[in-house]
């Protein structure tokens, strides 16, 4: 099986495993690499050599899942909310999306105000344990 | 020399239209947005004008801009496409009003079918069955006489926007003050109303066709039922559920919407079809569809080259088929995540190989390198597979969408496929509820083999001798955060 990158005009030659081979489209983009394969698409990136110090981050903010505009924020920094409680509203593609708290939890604060653009995966809001 | 057209819009449809002026032999001018200098639309024209920064209301929005182009270019027609400003009727008479052919409606059919609640009120005089409703949204006893379920719509929507099912009359003021946000954002207009919410319909739609002789045919249907979020996915002619003398009913019934509004052009006239049988104007789209490949592909007609020809003054053809020849059917493809209630996605595309093959079209606008960015639609392309039988036409449509390739930005190619897989699908078992109600198999999960030759793309590994599958996770934006979209 040959695997072609796009991005850097190389090619590899892969074994092929016991089963017939079919063609794998596969380009890399910085940090991920896509691929096809029998109709299906995947995108993978390197597993982390270490607990990313992100990590601790992703479990107490919640990001913007899409490049779009804060239309309106619906709590105020210090809310305790359940989990489920709208705590935004985001436009993108003219349509609204409601960011709700994944926990029950404070919220801390927010990092965009309203009218604020927010890129895809920028953090939205903070929220600490519910006391 | 021959005459100029202006396309104002981008895309797919902008393509679309400039094929069609090539075939008749027809200058093509462009319009873009910054975002689009290096569109496949810009290329394909005769010659291209920038309008404005990449927002649509600073550039595909600006009427004075794009009139300004076509004095500029000496064009002599502008042809909207649609979404934009296909069903701006001001837009329309100072096309108009500045000597210039606008290949599309009237502008005063335009108005009258624009609004929702004007529109009803026509269909209503012109004896076209519509779905019970009121526009007095704050009358509680009106609301009660509509009854539950039922759905708040905005007047001047379309395509979803500004619309919100409701099964309990407490949730009704929340979700009529969440229309009107969206529909003043969507639409410049507030005004909403309420119908009836018919449970499980169809959505049938007649495409007709009239010319400045008076003349209005309709070309069969489209069923446009797997919808998501009120938007439309796959699309077939001819409906399973449409009788020939279903056909004529409904044909009659379009016919009938189209003429009370003297109508001129291609125009699309959609019913709700529930599953007694019973149909129920929905409202009427005064441009080209998306799905307009459909009815193409089915009956055998060049709906654009029409447009083209009435728009010149010709009267349409008097052999126009009554009855499709072929069953086709079209998937849209969406840069999405299907898997994350299908939320739009942006990106570059890295790598895309078209399907081919008897009885494929692909209607693109993009190809390798283009940009995906947030200020247009996220509908990159359109499939659409013809057959001599539904089941032919579905198992091209399935192959031809395993064999298109896009990388660098999620789209739902593989759920489309999953989609058109179902059982319910290939029974014919489809309604406006389908996506809600069947079940579609998730994506298998990649097996080793694809780890490993992952793995082997970072070039981290050599590739031969046992790259370990452990070197590489899936990606998944959406681990980060919890989020929801609002129900519609």
């Amino acid at each position: 099986m040959r695997l072609k990158d796009l991005t850097t005009q190389t090619s590899k030659d892969v074994e092929p495993l016991a089963r017939p081979a079919q063609h794998i489209h596969a380009v890399r983009d910085g940090r991920l690499v896509w691929l096809h394969h029998r109709g299906e698409t995947y995108v993978f990136e390197r597993s982390p050599d270490r607990p990313r110090r992100s990590t601790e981050e992703a479990e107490h903010d919640l990001f913007a899942p899409m490049p779009g505009k804060v239309i309106r924020i619906l709590a105020n920094p210090g809310d305790v909310v359940d989990k489920g409680a709208p705590l935004l509203l985001l436009e993108a593609m003219k349509m609204e999306h409601e960011i709700r708290a994944p926990r029950r939890g404070t919220v801390v604060k927010f990092f965009a105000a309203e009218g604020a653009m927010v890129g895809l995966g920028e953090p939205l809001v903070e929220i600490g344990d519910p006391e | 020399m021959p005459p100029k057209v202006l396309i104002a819009n981008r895309g797919e449809i902008a393509l679309r239209v400039m094929r069609a002026c090539r075939v008749r032999g027809l200058e093509t001018v462009a319009v873009y947005s910054e975002a689009d200098a290096l569109a496949r639309h810009v290329e394909f024209a005769g010659e291209a004008y920038e309008i404005g920064p990449p927002p649509a209301r600073d550039s595909y929005l600006c009427a004075e801009k794009i009139l300004e182009v076509a004095r500029a270019s000496h064009a002599s027609a502008i042809h909207p496409g649609f979404g934009f400003l296909s069903e701006n009727a001001s837009f329309a008479r100072a096309v108009l009003d500045a000597g210039l052919i606008w290949i599309g409606p009237p502008p005063s059919a335009i108005e009258a079918m624009g609004l929702k609640i004007e529109s009803r009120r026509r269909m209503i005089a012109a004896g076209v069955p519509v779905v019970p409703g009121t526009h007095s949204l704050e009358d509680a006893s009106e609301r009660l006489r509509v009854g539950l379920p039922c759905v708040v719509k905005a007047s001047a929507g379309g395509g979803g926007k500004g619309m919100r099912v409701v099964r309990s009359h407490d949730a009704l003021d929340a979700a009529i003050a969440s229309c009107r946000r969206e529909a003043q954002a969507a639409f410049g207009d507030p005004t909403l109303y309420l119908e009836r919410y018919i449970e499980r319909p169809r959505h049938v739609e007649i495409q007709v066709f009239g010319d400045s002789f008076g003349r209005v045919v309709s070309l069969g249907e489209r069923d446009c039922s797997i919808q998501r979020r009120h938007q439309k996915v796959i699309e077939e002619s001819p409906s399973p559920a449409v009788t020939p003398q279903l056909r004529q009913k409904l044909g009659e019934a379009a016919v009938a919407a189209a003429k009370a509004v003297g109508y001129i052009n291609a125009g699309t006239v959609e019913f709700l079809l529930a599953p007694d049988g019973e149909f129920y104007f929905l409202e009427m789209n005064t441009r080209l569809q998306v799905e307009h490949p459909v009815t193409e592909e089915a009956f055998g007609v060049d709906l654009v080259d029409l447009q083209l020809a009435v728009a010149f003054g010709d009267p349409l053809p008097l052999d126009l088929p009554d009855a499709p020849r072929s069953h086709a059917i079209e998937a849209r493809v969406y840069a999405e995540d299907s898997e994350a209630g299908y939320l739009p996605q942006t990106g570059k595309v890295l790598r895309y190989i078209e399907p081919a093959g008897p009885g494929i079209r692909m209607d693109s606008g993009i190809r390798e390198g283009s940009d995906v960015s947030v200020h247009y639609d996220p509908m990159l392309a359109k499939l659409i597979a013809r057959g001599r039988s539904r089941e032919e036409a579905r198992r091209r449509l399935v192959a031809a969408l395993d064999e298109t390739v896009i990388l660098g930005v999620k789209t739902n190619l593989s759920f489309l496929r999953r989609v058109l897989e179902t059982p319910e699908f290939i029974a014919c078992e489809t309604d406006t509820a389908f996506l809600e109600r069947v079940s579609v198999p998730p994506i298998p999960p990649p097996d080793e083999h694809l780890f490993r030759s992952a793995a082997a793309c970072f070039g981290a590994l050599p590739a031969a001798d046992g790259t370990p599958a452990s070197a590489v996770r899936r990606f998944d934006p959406m681990s980060a955060g919890a989020f929801r979209i609002l129900a519609p």
